[in-house]
């Protein structure tokens, strides 16, 4: 916990979480972004005086919401209907390797 | 103007008679649209012909005497982040241009059962975030009653198609006020229902935890009609409750009601004429038999951080599915391989606010920040639910400004923090899952302002009793 106290973003850490994010920015964007992430996250520590004792994280899920796993109508030709990049029923990705 | 306007009831029931023809009524609201919305932009698409085709089949319907719905010939906008079966769903980004939903929404599918015309999509903050409706990729939407200014956001054109009587009901979605923001700056009425009361399927989601699907409107009656329509268990939201709607436990009136004015909600930021509005509000309820007394709601000072740690933590995981393979905007990047590709589309077609929110979502869920971050934010978040499960011990209804301060200018420069900061007052009742309603008490310099009502869970039949009561009181 002792990074708790640290505000400060480095420009090697936003370029790490950029491409976590699959989002690619230039030297400049990532500079301002540095600059309001550091601002920010440094507000988000008023979260620190959260007392230990404090609240709980609560589950907000019950069992009584399961459905039957049963086949329902669906609409393949609606659902591909959106696809960018098609070859016939087949939906076009970028390479992998 | 809308509080002399037939009610929306009262206009279903005269198309039933056969007093007054859908179609006539349909096409008389449509063509306001064209002449307010050149100025206003509340609408990303309209489907006037659809509307008009739908208006005229519940006129044959009528004529057959067959039974209409509950919003038979009501023209309804819907935010641009709720699925309409064949119509664009944008979510105010590029990367879901020329996107068409498959299928309705819950709430859809509800307002077309009861025969309700949907007339149109509306602008939105891009996936929500923000408060002004100015950061979607479509341009700014105007504040019906000052075109200088913003009509709120996230749900800001949702807001200005009621305000400005291009509509008579919308729906927007309020993650951290984005219905209520909008409904308080356009000076119409907002509900963000308890959560789980209505089904979220079919809204394109920012932060499900937080996230609910709400009524606008400019009257009380059809603010509570639109919410018994579209709220209830829906199979399709595991987190929708069976126990919604307890309609029919209406409190007759304030007299008597125990309302607590919460201090904490007139914080520093708060600007003056706001809160004399809204204790001059307060003083009518007082008049009109409510017993209003001061409320204290401890631990509020972590609510603005810790909602937003847990909303962008959600975004990032959510905002992940934007890939550019399944649907929405694709750029094309040559050889590119999966990983690059994936960035070239999102970095396109992302907003900055968008990005920079995934990243910070990204940060606070990282190894070794998640327990400083995101852990604590959820451990604040329970915090103040109990804080306000106390208060409400003592008070039926909790109340305080909707928003701290008065509409910002269009395109006033602000950082991301002060923008974040306006929020202050609306987070809470999103953190703690509880109802809250805006209703309009006034305006200072011309411009609206809103006082919110907050009651425990599933307890909206108070807060449609204060908003009524005050809406009638002279």
């Amino acid at each position: 916990m002792s990074r708790r106290t640290r505000t400060t973003v480095t420009p090697e850490e936003v370029r790490r979480l950029a491409s976590l994010s699959k989002l690619s920015m230039t030297r400049q964007e990532e500079e301002r972004l540095r600059e309001e992430l550091t601002s920010i996250l440094d507000y988000f520590r008023v979260v620190d005086g959260v007392p230990a004792t404090g609240g709980g994280v609560r589950q907000r899920q019950s069992a009584e919401t399961l459905r039957e796993d049963e086949v329902r109508p669906s609409d393949p030709e609606g659902v591909l209907g959106g696809v960018p990049r098609k070859k016939g029923r087949l939906v076009r990705a970028p390479r992998v390797f | 103007m809308g509080r002399l306007a037939p009610s929306a009831a009262e206009v279903a029931r005269r198309i039933a008679d056969q007093e007054i023809s859908c179609e006539d009524r349909v096409a008389s609201r449509l063509d306001r649209i064209p002449r307010m919305d050149k100025d206003v932009h509340a609408f990303l698409s309209v489907a006037k012909d659809e509307a008009l085709e739908k208006a005229r089949e519940i006129d044959k319907r009528v004529r057959r005497g067959e039974k209409v719905g509950r919003l038979a010939g009501i023209t309804i906008a819907v935010k641009d982040n709720i699925c309409v079966r064949g119509m664009p769903a944008t979510c105010g980004s590029k990367i879901l241009e020329g996107f068409r939903p498959p299928y309705d929404a819950t709430v859809i599918e509800r307002i077309k059962a009861q025969d309700g015309i949907i007339v149109g999509k509306t602008n939105m903050d891009e996936f929500a975030m923000g408060n002004t409706t100015q950061s979607g990729a479509y341009g700014p939407t105007r504040n019906p009653w000052n075109l200088e200014r913003v009509p709120g956001g996230s749900s800001g054109g949702s807001a200005a198609a009621v305000a400005g009587g291009m509509v008579t009901l919308a729906l927007g979605s309020d993650t951290g006020g984005s219905v209520r923001c909008p409904a308080s700056f356009c000076s119409i009425l907002g509900l963000k229902p308890t959560y789980g009361a209505v089904s979220r399927y079919g809204l394109i989601p920012y932060a499900n935890s937080l996230e609910q699907v709400g009524p606008m409107a400019r009257r009380v009656e059809d603010l509570s009609l639109l919410y018994e329509i579209i709220s209830g268990h829906d199979p399709k939201d595991s987190t929708t409750s069976r126990r919604t709607a307890p309609h029919g436990r209406r409190p007759a009136g304030v007299k008597g009601l125990r309302i607590g004015v919460v201090k904490e909600l007139f914080g520093e930021g708060t600007q003056k004429d706001v809160s004399r509005l809204v204790l001059d509000a307060t003083g009518e309820l007082e008049a009109l038999g409510a017993v209003v007394g001061d409320a204290r709601v401890g631990n509020l000072g972590y609510a603005l951080a810790a909602y937003y740690i847990v909303a962008m933590a959600e975004a990032s995981s959510n905002l992940s599915r934007y890939d550019g393979v399944r649907y929405g905007a694709s750029v094309e990047k040559g050889n590119a391989d999966w990983n690059e590709a994936f960035a070239a589309t999102r970095t396109e077609c992302f907003g900055a606010e968008v990005k920079r929110r995934i990243i910070l979502g990204t940060f606070v869920l990282s190894a070794g920040y998640y327990e400083a971050y995101y852990l604590k934010a959820e451990k604040a978040r329970d915090l103040i639910r109990r804080e306000f499960e106390r208060a409400f011990k003592k008070f039926d209804v909790l109340l305080g400004p909707t928003m701290p301060v008065l509409p910002p200018k269009i395109g006033e420069k602000v950082t991301p923090l002060e923008d974040y900061m306006i929020d202050v007052n609306t987070v809470p009742a999103n953190l703690a899952g509880f109802p809250a309603l805006s209703l309009p008490v006034g305006f200072a310099e011309g411009l609206p302002v809103g006082m919110q009502l907050m009651a425990p869970h599933f307890e909206e039949e108070r807060l449609f009793t204060v908003a009524a009561s005050y809406e009638v009181r002279a």
